[in-house]
């Protein structure tokens, strides 16, 4: 249970994907501006990139090494992750539409969003078995969803404020990025 | 129907090829790579025990090092060992430890010779933080170690020293200092097992 | 002539970094260290010079459908030939890169390059394009890997530059520093330069990345 709970909050605060390596900052930037925008994208992220460790996981594991074919692992990890970004959507349309409907335009994105890969090797670089995969990459989920919701809100006071005319937008996004991350960074050494 | 047909099989074919292709020309590079590969990382590997343990002109690999690890389960960071020769006699030990750091596994790599003392500590593969907790790589840190036979546990200390078993953390970053601290006492504990073995033997 | 245009237009009016601001994440985590950017920088090259050049040379053969899967698998393919040949050769630059190099195949500037450029024109002048970009890139990193060195750790490329006068702020190359870099780097551009960036460009990349893929999904 406590390995559970490490993993995950490790994933979430500790390491925090956006702030802290830097993986998907993409999207990060891109639909952070607006609350529901960012739930949305969080949900498909989350979503997809439990499953994609899911499917790497075992696609390494059970085919990969098995045969010598690790110098394959990037190749066949965007792969399956395109094929399953395709594959979720197709279902979602068919059986859920009300969750496509909130889901739907985020999901192509996420085949170029490099922390679903890089949650895939990371998972094959630490040796981590199915289930800390699994768990590592939900609380990887989490952490974007995290940064994106405050930072969600932080973009929307910033939209009221009176910046310098150079910095709107695009630089004093980042620079609040900045100091967020500075928090993030509190949270250093709270698991072994 | 037909046209159906082939808009669907012409794409298959082409990407199938373009896989086939792509696929061929990776097995390609990784079987002319793979060696050199494998050589450097040998090299790597031979040049971090030299530097180590530099009297030893040869390395010969430890075997069954288990048995010291089911006696004593914190050894098992202790990945390899290697006995340090110079002209057909045992000089020292290497041991080769892996120990989790802050951004995760870090290589350590130790050397101590026949008086138990402690010759070198180079850390090898990391993912320590640029600036902090990689420091730990710095010649100014891995010099604390060296030179001594530890004659009580390695400690870390966030003031400055007073006993050589004393290890002044670099500050903040405590984690990767704990890291190294235990790779290396867990190599002191291993290398006096093995001391007081060939002792026996000798 | 539109060889020279379509090499400078990398280097300056389209810099992939500091312009249409794609590729974002390596510009941020690799850059703790000039050298890094270096680094980085040429691996990019390297996988975009390779990708154009074949993504230009098949473009007629690629069915449409197909298009997205096709690129991406060249550049996979591309991106693992350029870590093989770094793990053989250069050891040193692949550890510091770690991750991040296997995650260029997600690097949005090399499946713009191939969407925008590669499928649409000539090798030589795709290959051009590749070179023009991905110095572009390099350039950007090396610039903000230089910022953060200076100022982090008192250095740039190794070489102690203010690291003896007074203490560096270590801040500056932990992953705070490299928003804060990034962000006044740009906001000194859009000062003192005439185009201002104010939408994020990458947002744009992968909006149109993803609306063509959804296109492709609506008809499929």
């Amino acid at each position: 249970m406590r390995e559970i709970i490490v993993i995950i909050m490790g994933a979430v605060l500790v390491e925090n994907f956006v702030l802290v390596r830097f993986l998907g900052i993409c999207p990060f930037l891109g639909v952070s501006k607006k609350l529901n925008t960012a739930i949305g994208m969080s949900g498909a992220v989350i979503f997809v990139m439990t499953l994609a460790s899911a499917f790497t996981w075992l696609v390494y594991e059970y085919l990969l090494a098995p045969f010598g074919l690790e110098y394959l692992q990037i190749i066949v990890f965007i792969l399956v992750i395109a094929a399953l970004v395709q594959l979720v959507e197709t279902v979602l349309k068919k059986l859920v539409p009300s969750l496509y409907k909130a889901l739907g335009i985020y999901l192509p994105l996420i085949t170029t969003n490099c922390a679903v890969l890089g949650v895939a090797l990371l998972n094959v670089e630490r040796q981590y078995n199915f289930l800390s995969s699994v768990l590592f990459s939900f609380g990887a989920g989490l952490g974007f969803t995290l940064a994106l919701i405050l930072f969600a809100g932080v973009r929307e006071r910033i939209e009221m404020s009176d910046i310098p005319e150079s910095l709107k937008g695009l630089p004093i996004t980042l620079i609040a990025a900045s100091l967020v991350s500075v928090a993030f960074f509190g949270f250093q050494g709270l698991f072994q | 129907m037909k046209s159906q047909l082939r808009s669907i099989i012409k794409p298959t074919i082409v990407l199938f090829v373009i896989c086939l292709v792509v696929t061929a020309a990776l097995a390609y590079t990784h079987a002319i790579t793979k060696d050199k590969i494998a050589e450097r990382a040998a090299l790597d590997a031979e040049n971090a025990r030299r530097e180590v343990l530099a009297d030893a002109d040869s390395f010969s690999r430890v075997e069954s090092i288990e048995r010291f690890i089911n006696e004593n389960p914190e050894l098992d960071i202790v990945k390899e060992v290697y006995e340090g020769i110079k002209d057909n006699v045992s000089v020292g030990y290497v041991f080769l430890v892996v120990s989790k750091g802050y951004g995760g596994d870090m290589e350590v790599t130790v050397g101590i010779n026949n008086k138990g003392e402690i010759t070198g500590v180079k850390i090898g593969n990391n993912s320590e933080t640029p600036g902090l907790g990689l420091k730990v790589t710095d010649e100014a840190f891995t010099s604390q170690f060296a030179g001594f036979a530890p004659s009580e546990p390695l400690q870390v200390v966030k003031r400055e020293k007073v006993k050589k078993e004393e290890i002044e953390a670099i500050s903040s970053a405590t984690i990767s200092t704990r890291a190294v601290t235990r790779a290396v006492q867990a190599a002191v504990d291993m290398a006096s097992q093995l001391l007081e073995e060939g002792g026996k033997a000798g | 002539m539109k060889a020279l245009k379509t090499f400078t237009n990398g280097l300056v009016k389209e810099n992939p970094t500091l312009r249409l601001v794609l590729g974002t994440c390596p510009t941020l985590a690799v850059t703790t260290a000039a050298i890094n950017g270096v680094g980085m920088g040429l691996a990019t090259t390297a996988v975009l010079i390779g990708s154009n050049a074949v993504i230009a040379a098949i473009r007629k053969i690629i069915p449409d459908k197909v298009r997205i899967p096709a690129f991406i698998t060249i550049i996979a393919g591309f991106v693992t030939i350029v870590q093989f040949l770094l793990k053989a050769y250069l050891p040193a630059i692949d550890a510091a890169l770690g991750i991040y190099i296997p995650l260029i195949v997600v690097n949005c500037i090399i499946l713009a390059r191939a969407e925008m450029f590669a499928c649409k024109n000539s090798v030589p002048l795709s290959i051009i394009d590749g070179l023009g970009m991905g110095i572009g890139f390099t350039i950007a990193l090396v610039i903000m890997g230089s910022i953060r060195e200076l100022i982090g750790n008192g250095t740039i490329f190794g070489i102690n530059v203010t690291a003896s006068l007074f203490d560096p702020a270590v801040i500056m190359i932990l992953p705070p520093g490299g928003f804060l870099a990034f962000g006044v780097l740009i906001g000194l551009l859009n000062k003192f330069t005439s185009v201002k960036i104010k939408k994020t460009g990458c947002a744009g990349c992968n909006v149109q990345c993803g609306v063509y893929a959804a296109g492709k999904e609506g008809d499929a």
